[in-house]
């Protein structure tokens, strides 16, 4: 590794990681402190299967088409918790003033934020949304071509921006108000809540709400449905990235502006 | 009597109190729960509405038995657990527990109770508003009959006692080094759960409703909360307060022996 790369924003934040990941190793109950958060992980879904096992398939949506989609929403969130972990801690940072010592080195601050936190029981998640969409692709008989793979890595990864932007203007509102951000659960783990019922069949205001304000059916629903072939527009699949990426920046611009605004209260 | 409630009375204040001091976090956090219930509401509206199944209960039953959960999660081990004994034990505060005057399975016990009843407490308000004034099928809606009001009210209150001892449960088995925080942190989403926190019991497979009647955790929540939903006779009562009845002296001895057992073997850190 050469030095420059260690310096750079990018090599900084690998180091983070791996010795995050090291530490976390160290313990010898690892394997079996990943096991709760497998346990929720792997439970949650099970509402919309016992649903279906009730109620059978709604119209041309059966389970494995909801578990897709959510499968999808799932491997993003747990993404963006592996990677920006951080930021989602950013507001204790603010309300101890720990945040001054961040200020005061000369990288990155994003990217220091971000890495000041990894958990590797976020694997959790990851794994599981990744199994869960691979084996509804084939139940659904998915065609995965070149293009088609392509587009569902380029939604993931622009999946993964959008959470990480939801994390991201929690942080930046922390700045302003000393009040717990609980508001944000319904945006993070609230969003694959409603993955688990068609968007068609949502009300109209909750279907939007996570279409355009977080845009969560744009980079799981319409990626899917231009894979599956379910009757909707290929170029709506392709805009998952660059739409999301866009939501990223705004958010991104909405932190910095708080960073600008930040007071410190240590002494 | 008097004076041997009265630390566990100001314990309960003090819960109280400390609920209702951050009135900004305490409306974004009312107001993330009614939105996230009304989500849960309409996935299992959709079902009911253009799915081609059966369930023995009716969606206003089975919306108005989500509502209720919202609130009485807050009764439930897990949601919202109070973290001081958690943190005690693994910081090593839990010697200053172990020279109170009072005994420790109690004073934990009493502790979680208050606690959850001050979060209970402190949450029913604004939760019973806005599900009553959602309209339709998907809102709360009253009991059948005041008896049934009555039945859920007292069963859900000796739920708490059994609640109480699962939680004094977890707290056992988070004291037990040898086995690590994990196996209590899985024993709460599992009591959650089969106290019906993902789905309503009565949606679950026909198949395995005979189970999930007489296991321990149902009687916490899901069991009470047929009651004010009228999607249980009250010739249930007597059945409901007995599986609380003997799950709970169950629960309760298993703690009290296993925080006795760890507590003889505890070895404090530190001068």
């Amino acid at each position: 590794m050469s030095e420059t790369f260690r310096q750079s924003p990018l090599g900084l934040w690998t180091r983070y990681m791996r010795i995050h990941a090291l530490s976390q190793l160290q313990y010898r109950g690892w394997l079996l402190a990943m096991l709760p958060s497998l346990v929720y992980v792997v439970t949650d879904p099970l509402d919309a299967v016992l649903m279906f096992d009730r109620f059978g398939a709604l119209g041309d949506w059966t389970a494995s088409r909801i578990l897709l989609v959510y499968g999808l929403a799932l491997l993003c969130f747990g993404l963006a918790e592996l990677f920006f972990r951080g930021i989602d801690y950013f507001p204790q940072l603010v309300r101890t003033g720990e945040f001054d010592r961040l200020l005061l080195r000369p990288r990155a601050l994003l990217f220091q934020a971000a890495a000041l936190r990894f958990h590797l029981n976020r694997l959790n998640r990851v794994v599981a949304g990744l199994l869960l969409a691979l084996v509804c692709l084939r139940a659904e008989g998915a065609a995965l071509s070149p293009a088609n793979a392509a587009m569902l890595i380029l939604a993931v990864i622009g999946g993964t921006l959008a959470y990480a932007g939801v994390l991201l203007i929690a942080a930046a509102a922390s700045f302003f108000t000393v009040g717990d951000s609980e508001l944000i659960n319904l945006f993070t783990n609230g969003s694959y809540q409603v993955a688990k019922a068609p968007p068609q069949l949502l009300p109209g205001w909750l279907r939007r709400a996570f279409t355009f304000l977080m845009p969560m059916f744009l980079f799981t629903y319409y990626p899917a449905a231009a894979v599956c072939g379910w009757e909707e527009s290929r170029v709506l699949g392709w805009l998952a990235l660059p739409l999301c990426a866009a939501f990223f920046g705004l958010s991104a611009l909405l932190w910095r502006f708080g960073v600008r605004h930040y007071k410190s209260a240590g002494s | 009597m008097k004076t041997r409630m009265k630390p566990y009375l100001a314990i309960f204040r003090q819960k109280l109190l400390s609920g209702l001091q951050y009135r900004a976090g305490y409306w974004g956090t009312t107001t993330t729960h009614v939105v996230w219930v009304y989500m849960r509401v309409v996935v299992v509206a959709i079902f009911y509405r253009y799915g081609s199944g059966q369930a023995g209960v009716t969606l206003s039953q089975a919306a108005t038995m989500i509502w209720l959960q919202e609130m009485a999660l807050n009764l439930m081990p897990g949601f919202g657990v109070d973290f001081s004994v958690w943190n005690k034990i693994s910081k090593g505060d839990v010697g200053y527990d172990l020279v109170r005057p009072l005994d420790v399975y109690s004073h934990w016990y009493m502790s979680a109770l208050s606690d959850k009843l001050a979060r209970f407490l402190l949450a029913i308000g604004p939760v019973v508003a806005f599900a009553l004034l959602t309209p339709g099928e998907i809102g709360l809606h009253l009991s059948p009959s005041p008896l049934h009001l009555l039945a859920g009210l007292l069963t859900l209150a000796t739920g708490l006692i059994l609640s109480c001892a699962v939680i004094c449960l977890c707290y056992a088995a988070q004291m037990d080094v040898n086995v690590g925080d994990a196996p209590a942190r899985v024993l709460m989403i599992v009591s959650q759960i089969l106290a019906g926190s993902l789905l309503p019991l009565q949606l679950w497979p026909d198949a395995m409703q005979a189970f999930l009647r007489w296991q321990p955790f149902a009687a916490m929540m899901d069991l009470p909360l047929r009651f004010f939903a009228g999607s249980a006779a009250l010739e249930e009562l007597p059945r409901v307060l007995l599986s609380q009845a003997v799950w709970g002296v169950l629960i309760w001895r298993l703690g009290r022996a296993w925080i006795g057992r760890s507590l003889r073997r505890l070895i404090l850190q530190g001068g």
